[in-house]
């Protein structure tokens, strides 16, 4: 009777651990590296950019901000060791302004294709080697097959892939453990949580300007 | 002294990429005779190919290359290199009608041995050593080079000294022996057959009837006199031409000629024990000019696989503009490899030399332009501010970046950089007060201009006017 009462309660902790379970508020336990936005943490499933996922973050022009939401996660991931790789950036990502930051420069690789297909090919590469935790992409075309790709190579690499995609994609459907909306408001910028898998959806975060 | 002779016994035919699918014979062709120096179908030795063509009208044929012979003989030299020092070549060319060449490579081991583990070990080395290139070799050990090429040609054990060589030599017919064809059958008609009949005649008589080049030549095999000739030594650029055999027009037909370019260079740079850094392989067409792709490693390497898959990954990523004819490898810059040192603290070393790995893909594929590192640069100039180049290697530990002494009050500088600018139809709407930045009248690219954030929609933009000629530029974006 005991024993089974045991088996029963190991079952359901079991059940309770998985991310894939609903459970209202309480977060499961996910593995994520702080943004480094403290509020922003307390709303996002395991407290930060979900590792071993794909991020999407969808914003209509560049120059939104986009850029400022993650850079506090790569100044620390940086210093602490980590290599950062930049695939197919709309703009030269510029140093000074990266080191000001306080990103350590020689732990961020750039890498410029040509095409769609190089930066879908080396951003799946970088997301796999285990070389790099963190892979940022600015994907020109995406599939819902490409995206599984991506999140596939992810989950191998154990790495955070974070894509910067156009907002009129928001619509799509996608494999990304997190989905991210960015305004401008008269307030700041305005983050709303499309999707987020083990949290819940729908709630929103303003960053000061 | 001790030699290994290497004896590529099929190289006419050896020498050729891609091998043959369909059957193939080597000619050589003198005045009006033509004959089969090497086949893939077995024909008796100098075969005349008239005859041979009646008989097999299937079987095709080509000329022999001689510079594809030489080629690949230095190559299987750079290989003999790993055994020891010197090492010889030979490429006899034939004297008369119905001769094949003689190709032969010599390398001493007796200064090796005991780093090796005795002359079994060395040998039971050079068999796996030959396995993995193109040419199948005979080989032979013996005190002297004439020696060590009979003992290669007929299959005979080891000779370990000149007492061994004598003995054995007694025995021998003496057809074997590499002497002019009417010397030996001067040699037969007086009713000598064994080598040993040959060596017991005296030598002044033999001299005065066959000339000094015969008994030179008994001299030199039996190591009476020296046998002296220039070493072969790996210079110091490789350069490698590969003649196809017809035309490619597939670059995945090119990649075995790839395979045994990258492994022939892995010989070179073995035998010269340093590593490449960057090599080029020009590829030559029939009615136009050469194209060429360059490579470049990010840390030298010497691993013939390794360098294959570079070139792989950027041979399925080219299009060849025609068909190609020859292929030619040039590499120049070389150093020393990285020795994998032993880590203390969990594999840093061994991931470092992936992550190398994966940047020497990425540039295969993507070309070296594409994957960048990011430096800065103490000049005001914003363009000029930060430097691209490779990505540097080292587990760079946590540090802050570089402050100059006056970089700590410097405005704020947007993430995103336009290089070069764009112009701007008319001015911005402009927020707060502007940066005036003023530098670069000593090098020839003056700048005035007065710096702004402007508000375009939701973005937020870094603008200036050029003060020469008040024209508005976008330069950045704050995102």
């Amino acid at each position: 009777m005991t024993a089974a009462a045991g088996l029963r309660g190991e079952a359901v902790a079991r059940l309770l651990e998985d991310p894939r379970l609903f459970r209202g508020d309480a977060c499961a336990a996910i593995r994520a590296e702080s943004t480094g936005h403290a509020d922003f943490d307390r709303l996002l499933p395991g407290g930060g950019w979900p590792a071993g996922a794909l991020t999407e973050i969808l914003h209509a022009p560049a120059g939104i901000g986009e850029l400022s939401l993650v850079l506090p996660y790569l100044a620390r991931v940086t210093q602490a060791g980590g290599r950062v790789g930049l695939v197919g950036p709309p703009y030269i990502p510029y140093a000074p302004a990266l080191a000001a930051a306080g990103v350590v420069l020689p732990r961020v690789t750039v890498v410029r294709p040509d095409t769609a297909d190089g930066t879908l090919w080396a951003a799946e590469q970088m997301l796999r080697s285990q070389c790099y935790g963190t892979v940022l992409a600015w994907p020109q075309r995406t599939d819902e097959r490409e995206l599984r790709r991506l999140q596939l190579a992810a989950e191998d690499g154990a790495a955070i892939g974070i894509l910067f995609r156009d907002a009129r994609h928001a619509a799509q459907a996608s494999p990304a453990a997190l989905r991210l909306h960015l305004a401008r408001t008269a307030a700041g910028l305005d983050v709303e949580i499309l999707k987020c898998r083990g949290g819940i959806s729908g709630r929103r975060w303003c960053a000061a300007a | 002294m001790l030699w290994l002779c290497l004896l590529p016994h099929r190289l006419a035919l050896e020498a050729l990429t891609p091998p043959a699918d369909a059957p193939l014979a080597v000619t050589e062709r003198r005045g009006p005779r033509r004959w089969v120096v090497a086949s893939t179908l077995p024909l008796p030795a100098g075969a005349d190919w008239g005859a041979v063509q009646a008989l097999h009208p299937q079987l095709r044929a080509v000329g022999r290359n001689a510079r594809a012979e030489r080629a690949a003989l230095e190559s299987l030299a750079y290989l003999a290199y790993r055994f020891g020092q010197p090492v010889h070549l030979e490429l006899r060319e034939p004297a008369r009608p119905g001769e094949a060449p003689v190709h032969a490579v010599w390398v001493e081991i007796a200064a090796s041995l005991r780093l090796f583990g005795g002359l079994d070990a060395l040998l039971a080395e050079a068999r796996a050593a030959l396995g993995g290139q193109p040419l199948s070799c005979r080989i032979g050990v013996a005190p002297t080079l004439e020696g060590a090429a009979l003992a290669a040609q007929l299959d005979r054990p080891a000779a370990r000294d000149r007492q061994e060589l004598w003995d054995w030599l007694q025995g021998l017919p003496l057809p074997a022996l590499r002497l002019p064809a009417e010397t030996l059958a001067a040699l037969r008609d007086s009713g000598l057959r064994r080598a040993g009949e040959l060596l017991a005649l005296p030598r002044d008589a033999l001299a005065r009837r066959f000339g000094a080049g015969a008994i030179g030549y008994l001299d030199r095999l039996t190591g009476r006199a020296p046998d002296l000739r220039p070493a072969v030594r790996p210079p110091p650029r490789y350069r490698r031409r590969l003649d196809l055999l017809g035309e490619v027009d597939s670059a995945e037909s090119l990649l075995f000629p790839a395979r045994r370019l990258m492994q022939e260079l892995a010989q070179y740079l073995r035998a010269r024990d340093t590593g490449v850094e960057r090599f080029t392989l020009r590829m030559r067409h029939a009615g136009r000019a050469p194209s060429a792709l360059e490579l470049r490693l990010l840390a030298p390497s010497r691993g013939a696989e390794h360098l294959f898959q570079l070139l792989r990954e950027r041979l399925e990523r080219t299009a060849l503009p025609a068909a190609v004819r020859e292929l030619e490898l040039c590499a120049e810059h070389f150093a020393a490899p990285e020795a994998p040192q032993p880590d203390l603290f969990g594999g840093a070393g061994r991931r470092d030399a992936e992550w190398r790995q994966l940047l020497e893909k990425l540039i295969a594929r993507l070309g070296a332009d594409a994957v960048l590192g990011l430096g800065l640069a103490a000049d005001h100039r914003p363009e000029r501010a930060c430097t691209t180049g490779m990505p540097v290697a080292g587990a760079a530990p946590a540090r802050l970046p570089p402050r100059g002494g006056d970089d700590g009050g410097r405005a704020p500088r947007p993430p995103w950089l336009l290089d070069p600018p764009r112009r701007l139809a008319g001015p911005p709407a402009v927020l707060g007060a502007a940066e005036r930045i003023e530098s670069g009248w000593w090098d020839g690219a003056p700048v005035a201009r007065d710096y702004y954030t402007a508000r375009a929609g939701d973005a937020r933009l870094w603008v200036f006017q050029d003060r020469a000629d008040g024209q508005w530029y976008l330069q950045g974006i704050w995102a």
